[in-house]
């Protein structure tokens, strides 16, 4: 099997038909990144990784191979999401993208749960409590101070509580 | 357990997936590859070069088949046959660009990942 490596290396040497596998290896894990994100807005979240892929695409000579394939995917969905965010936030306001919350799940709690978290507080939340990752890695990802995203956890804490 | 660590247990063990994981694929690639890229190749400013050459050397018969290109509509026999040589030759041009540009080496393109 090849790694994700290689199947970049082809991308870019061979053509871009090689992406698809990549898109077909990870298309559920952004999509799960997002629909937490998002709270559960299922057409929202296939927007957004259908974005995320799009970019990776057309960006894939910027990939840094030394970096986990689908950490650098994430990065860019989340990216496609504080612009999209940015974007609404003219029309819509936040809390709203959840409420159209089409996911049915009974056991929903997590939706509800981080609801009143502001858009950068669920993403850092989100990579921190579900996915494990560390302050560092989160820093990086989103190009922000380590001590910015350690008091961003407190105040989500804080309204969590 | 406090509630807390129980949803995020719970969340952690939780997949999603997408409703059609292959539809999406294919429909992404499809639109990657729809996607249009500008790029510059040499054999434009060569051909920019020829017809900047070719239209200033004839802007005689260019002005007159600017002015008189109503005639196409009042009487197409009439301005084909005054026309008929710098309208084959502006085509055979464009063809001969067209065709060529196919088959040169890209200068610059907003493409970058695209290898044909």
């Amino acid at each position: 099997m090849q790694s994700d490596k290689e199947i970049v290396d082809l991308c870019l040497n061979d053509g871009i038909h090689h992406f698809e596998k990549i898109i077909k290896s990870y298309n559920n894990y952004v999509f799960g990144v997002m629909m937490r994100i998002t709270a559960g807005n299922i057409h929202f979240s296939e927007d957004l990784t259908q974005m995320a892929f799009l970019r990776a695409m057309k960006y894939l000579n910027s990939y840094d191979s030394s970096r986990e394939l689908k950490t650098w995917l994430v990065q860019i969905a989340i990216n496609c999401f504080k612009n999209e965010i940015k974007i609404m936030n003219k029309h819509v306001d936040i809390e709203d993208i959840a409420e159209q919350q089409v996911y049915e799940n009974k056991d929903d709690d997590f939706f509800n749960m981080i609801k009143p978290l502001s858009s950068t507080e669920r993403i850092i939340f989100t990579l921190k409590y579900v996915y494990d990752y560390k302050n560092e890695d989160i820093a990086k990802s989103l190009a922000m101070n380590i001590n910015t995203i350690k008091s961003i956890i407190k105040r989500a804490l804080v309204k969590l509580k | 357990m406090s509630r807390f660590n129980k949803i995020i247990n719970t969340e952690k063990k939780r997949s999603y997936k997408l409703q059609n994981p292959n539809l999406f694929t294919k429909y992404v690639m499809i639109l990657a590859n729809n996607s249009k890229s500008i790029s510059i190749k040499p054999i434009d400013i060569t051909f920019f070069c020829i017809f900047t050459i070719v239209g200033a050397y004839y802007h005689e018969i260019v002005f007159s088949l600017l002015q008189n290109f109503y005639l196409i509509i009042l009487n197409p026999l009439k301005f084909i046959e005054v026309y008929l040589y710098p309208i084959l030759v502006s085509f055979g041009l464009i063809s001969l660009y067209g065709s060529l540009r196919e088959y040169d080496f890209t200068f610059f393109s907003t493409d970058k990942f695209n290898k044909k």
